[in-house]
């Protein structure tokens, strides 16, 4: 057992194990039955029937085929169970392999909850005749290239407002833009991109995932950018973490988070923020860009640098952050309202305001917040972090 | 046992409201153990104490057996049930909301010792409280609602995932051990469904000795729903000290005797809140560890061939331990360093590792809480321990961790049968060694030895669970397995069958 | 360049399709290309619908329903309506530009004006040209 492969299977700055079987991966780092990870699972806290550590368990005993499908897809692959973990069992990589193992064999059509558009929005991508206008959602007075230093992909962005009507996305590209525009920089807004492929990788759909990644790495290397800098959690964890495993090294091409963009610019002078944004704010940490890509700071370095914001942290924090509730689109449901009402009970505790630097989180609660609250709920709002920051520039 | 169509007793359940989960639960067929005793068809959730009532009707109506279980983190097989036995689960029990859903965000009620509130923000150290919670509760929960008030559970287990109702059923023992005891003297009442012929009682228990009998009751004598648990302060800055002392030696039983006159010393002149003592080898933490490149920390993890060596970690007020660093200075091979709370923290997570719980590796149940009676022997019963478990290049098969003058030792095993075997039949060679009367005497309220309850404990605590037995279940509904001569477990997974 | 476009029209059960129904039965012409769909309201329309038809290669999508304020469910078509104007955003990101998707209305006793808005639509198809995304894959 111990002279297996050595399987590079942690998630965060390290890439995460897409091929291996999904049992090699649990024997050889060996669950020790602890429970620990159920403990920390926010699905098990709503319903006391999910539990990671019995799905592990069925996987020794059954092998990974006795796993129950509907297990499979309520997992959120948060990774709160892994940092709780003492042997680090991989669980979010065991559940991704078991997904794509699944697949040809599943009883659900489409993993997407939302109707399934973001199955076939992504699928529509991977067509390479496609002539898409992906800049008639940036408005008058915001400059954008053809050619530049800086790519800004901006992954859902001109799609996400035309299915999603109770929040305005568009906004958080628009404030990315105009924040890099006020700093010098006109970034690279290009009609070839397609999606990142994040929901495709982890709802067990790996061709399609390469598919993308391939026909995105090609036109990002071919404008000869050096930063790419983005305003989802999502597209950063995959551009920065797997695509690299699919397509090869960047070749010196720096993958930013926009929080870790806007932090750099503002230490260095470069941005300025005279306007006070007067707000009580918290902080979500998106999982993508939080557990799994390990960036706790840039976004509170952010948030501590825009004038006015009186900034608390929740109790649940950084490694220990809670999901948003939904994970690549596949699980929504009742447990899923549950978790929310948890979550902005704990933000509407410290904050009016909550901030996220994921655009899904963003729609995630929205969604909850646009419907009856479960219990009674102070008034809570949720705003991005790029949003907040442009609002301070004069 | 008369047996009831499991029609019926869906029927029953579903009638009842409690949530319940019916099938092929593979999922429950073990703990932390990895024993089985067959896989369980029913398992159900009750919520709060009145669900409990009903599942306890029930069970004496129908004459069926019920084994609580809380997170399912022993490594003896106590929450394991024979098949037939209704595994009852009780992680939800006083942490549910009125729509029954667990929730880890609460206010913790903190009570005195009469059981009256009292407002934490205007506590002092010397106070003697506890937070009045729910079975199902767990430490780690409790002491992240506590701890912005800067108090934490006092006895907290290193799998601070287990339930205080399994604490409880346990006797648990955690690093606050050497200063306020086992769980079981750290409750100041408890709240229990027990049975009497016509079916459920409730009772409520606040004598201390009797609270003190039941604590290890291993799920013999009912469902606990409720506890008074003991909380201590954690002060930071100059109030707090927190102390590493560490000893090395070539000779072990040098080692032992040095390290049982250092701990008797301590006990008699110092009042802490948490202690831990380890032996640090290669293997307590990985290679690529963080703490091994700790500026302060990491030192001690690089033991020079052919030494022993030995960590003491304390905390408490400083005014209660000014004599520690005199004490220490006493002994030349005695290394004192004052350290901050956070690095104290550290050494507490290395201690999780010394537990096995960190190495890829399950323990088994080994020498649990025999107390060594001089201290001064202390060298002596190290020596045979080391004797009974080392293998020829030194390198130790588990990891032991005296609790002032007690001792622990659990085998540690890779998730194999074989090793998992060998590691129980350490367990009795140890045992061989080390419990001998002019040595050791064994602590008659176990924890841990779950299902080896039978084969393991002495007789005189086995007769004592059977009067506990049939003082709170006469009806005999509660683990009835457990006292038989007969169990026979077996273990589970991938290399093994049930 | 010759090519028949191939049209999916959605129409509710009370009045589009009974108006479709109509048409066939009055043996009033209308393309072969337009494959009918029957939903009990517009208002069951979802992007899912609209984008999974343009994925699997169709030229043009209708959405045909009552008239504004004879829905039979009171306001499903208007519910239609503002689905539709946002799933339009989302297909000219696409590239599948203008004119794609239509949303129109035909009572049950209006077989002819069925008719006539198909023969319209299809011929709008043929002069944008196939989709873009035409090529289906084989399954």
């Amino acid at each position: 057992m111990t002279d297996a492969v050595s399987l590079q299977v942690a998630l965060g700055p390290a890439p995460v194990a897409r091929v291996d079987p999904a049992l090699q991966v649990l024997t050889a780092e060996g669950c020790i039955q602890c429970n620990k990870c159920t403990f920390s699972c926010p699905v098990h806290r709503v319903n006391v029937l999910f539990s990671p550590r019995k799905v592990i368990l069925q996987a020794y005993l059954g092998g990974a085929d006795d796993v129950d499908e509907s297990d499979l897809w309520a997992c959120l692959t948060c990774g709160e169970c892994q940092v709780a973990c003492p042997t680090e069992v991989p669980y979010p990589a065991f559940i991704r392999a078991q997904r794509e193992k699944l697949r040809p064999v599943m009883e659900r059509m489409a993993p997407c909850k939302h109707g399934g558009f973001k199955e076939i929005v992504s699928k529509i991508m991977t067509r390479p005749n496609l002539n898409q206008d992906r800049r008639a959602w940036i408005g008058d007075g915001l400059k954008v290239a053809d050619r530049g230093d800086v790519i800004y992909f901006t992954g859902c962005l001109p799609y996400l407002d035309g299915i999603f009507s109770y929040c305005d996305s568009a906004r958080i590209g628009r404030a990315a833009i105009k924040l890099m525009n006020t700093a010098g920089i006109v970034p690279v807004v290009a009609n070839s991109e397609r999606c990142c492929g994040h929901d495709a990788l982890w709802n067990g759909d790996s061709a399609t995932f390469e598919t993308l990644a391939r026909a995105n790495a090609k036109w990002i290397k071919e404008t000869g950018a050096k930063r790419l800098v983005t305003t989802c959690a999502e597209c950063y964890s995959m551009l920065r973490y797997e695509y690299p495993q699919v397509v090869g090294d960047w070749n010196g091409l720096e993958v930013l988070h926009m929080s870790e963009l806007i932090e750099e610019l503002v230490k260095a002078g470069t941005l300025k923020f005279t306007k006070p944004v007067e707000v009580k704010v918290t902080y979500q940490d998106p999982c993508r860009l939080g557990r799994q890509s390990k960036e706790y700071d840039a976004p509170r370095e952010v948030l501590r640098a825009i004038p006015g914001v009186q900034f608390v942290e929740m109790d649940r924090v950084r490694e220990n952050a809670m999901c948003c509730g939904v994970g690549a689109y596949s699980n929504c449901d009742a447990a899923t309202k549950f978790m929310q009402q948890d979550r902005l009970e704990e933000a509407a505790s410290k904050a009016d305001h909550m901030v996220t630097a994921c655009p899904h989180c963003r729609i995630h609660f929205s969604c909850y917040l646009d419907g009856k609250p479960i219990d009674p709920l102070p008034d809570l709002k949720i705003v991005d972090l790029t949003e907040l920051a442009a609002q301070a520039l004069g | 046992m008369e047996t009831i169509e499991a029609r019926d007793l869906e029927a029953l359940l579903q009638e009842s409201g409690i949530l319940y989960d019916m099938g092929e639960l593979r999922g429950y067929a073990t703990d932390a153990s990895f024993l089985t005793l067959g896989v369980p068809s029913l398992i159900a959730f009750p919520a709060n104490e009145g669900e409990c009532v009903k599942l306890v009707d029930l069970a004496v109506k129908h004459r069926l057996a019920l084994v609580p279980r809380g997170t399912g983190s022993g490594t003896a097989g106590a929450a394991v049930a024979p098949s037939g036995a209704i595994l009852v689960d009780m992680e939800r029990v006083g942490a549910c909301d009125r729509r029954g859903h667990r929730r880890s965000l609460f206010v913790p009620l903190v009570v005195n010792a009469k059981g009256e509130p009292m407002d934490l923000a205007k506590a002092r150290p010397d106070d003697e409280l506890y937070v009045r919670v729910g079975a199902g509760r767990t430490s780690d929960e409790t002491n992240r609602m506590l701890s912005k008030s800067r108090w934490t559970v006092a006895v907290t287990p290193s799998s601070g995932y287990s339930t205080f109702g399994g604490n409880y059923a346990t006797n648990a023992r955690g690093s606050g051990t050497p200063a306020f005891g086992p769980f079981g003297d750290t409750v100041n009442r408890v709240r229990l469904v027990a049975s009497s012929s016509d079916g459920a009682r409730v009772l409520e228990i606040t004598d201390r000795e009797e609270i003190r009998r039941l604590a290890g009751h291993h799920g013999l004598v009912g469902l606990v729903t409720e506890l008074d648990v003991r909380i201590a302060p954690v002060r930071k800055g100059d109030e707090m000290l927190c102390a590493i002392l560490s000893i090395d030696s070539a000779d072990v039983r040098s080692l032992g005797a040095t390290m049982g006159n250092l701990m008797k010393r301590v006990a008699a002149s110092c009042r802490y809140y948490a202690g831990e003592f380890l032996f640090i080898d290669a293997g307590i933490v990985r290679p690529d560890d963080p703490i091994r490149k700790d500026p302060t920390l990491g030192g001690y993890f690089a033991v020079p061939p052919g030494v022993r060596r030995m960590a003491l970690v304390y905390r408490g007020m400083r005014e209660a331990m000014v004599e520690l660093p005199k004490i220490a200075a006493e002994f030349p091979e005695v290394l004192y360093r004052e350290i901050t709370h956070s690095q104290f923290q550290s050494m507490m997570a290395v201690r999780k590792a010394a537990t096995g719980k960190s190495l890829h590796r399950i323990n088994v149940p080994g020498c649990e809480d025999f107390i060594v009676q001089d201290p001064a022997r202390f060298g002596d019963v190290l020596a045979r321990m080391f004797e009974a478990v080392g293998t020829a290049d030194g390198r130790l098969h588990g990891h032991h961790y005296p609790d002032g003058i007690e001792v622990h030792y659990r085998p540690q095993a890779r998730i194999a049968k074989a090793d998992v075997e060998e590691a129980w039949n350490l367990n009795l060679r140890l045992r061989e060694a080390v419990l001998r009367p002019e040595l050791t005497v064994e602590d008659r309220r176990e924890h841990g030895l779950g299902l080896a309850l039978f084969r393991d404990s002495p007789r005189s605590r086995r007769d004592e669970l059977r009067t506990l037995k049939a003082e709170y279940d006469p009806a005999n509904v509660f683990c009835p397995h457990m006292l038989e001569a007969s169990v026979e477990a077996r273990f589970v997974g991938t290399d093994f069958t049930i | 360049m010759t090519f028949e476009p191939q049209v999916l029209a959605f129409c509710c059960n009370w009045c589009g399709y009974s108006a479709a129904d109509q048409a066939g039965v009055a043996k009033l012409e209308y393309p072969a290309g337009v494959n009918i769909v029957r939903l009990m309201c517009t208002g069951m329309m979802d992007p899912y619908y609209v984008l999974r038809a343009f994925e699997r290669g169709f030229d043009g999508v209708m959405v045909v329903g009552c008239h504004i304020g004879s829905c039979h469910y009171k306001s499903g078509n208007l519910q239609a309506r503002d689905e539709m104007a946002r799933v339009t955003t989302v297909l000219r990101a696409l590239g599948l530009g203008e004119g794609r998707l239509v949303m129109d209305a035909a009572s049950a006793s209006e077989g002819s004006r069925f008719a006539t808005l198909a023969n319209e639509f299809v011929e709008k198809m043929r002069r944008l040209g196939p989709s873009p995304l035409r090529e289906v894959v084989a399954r």
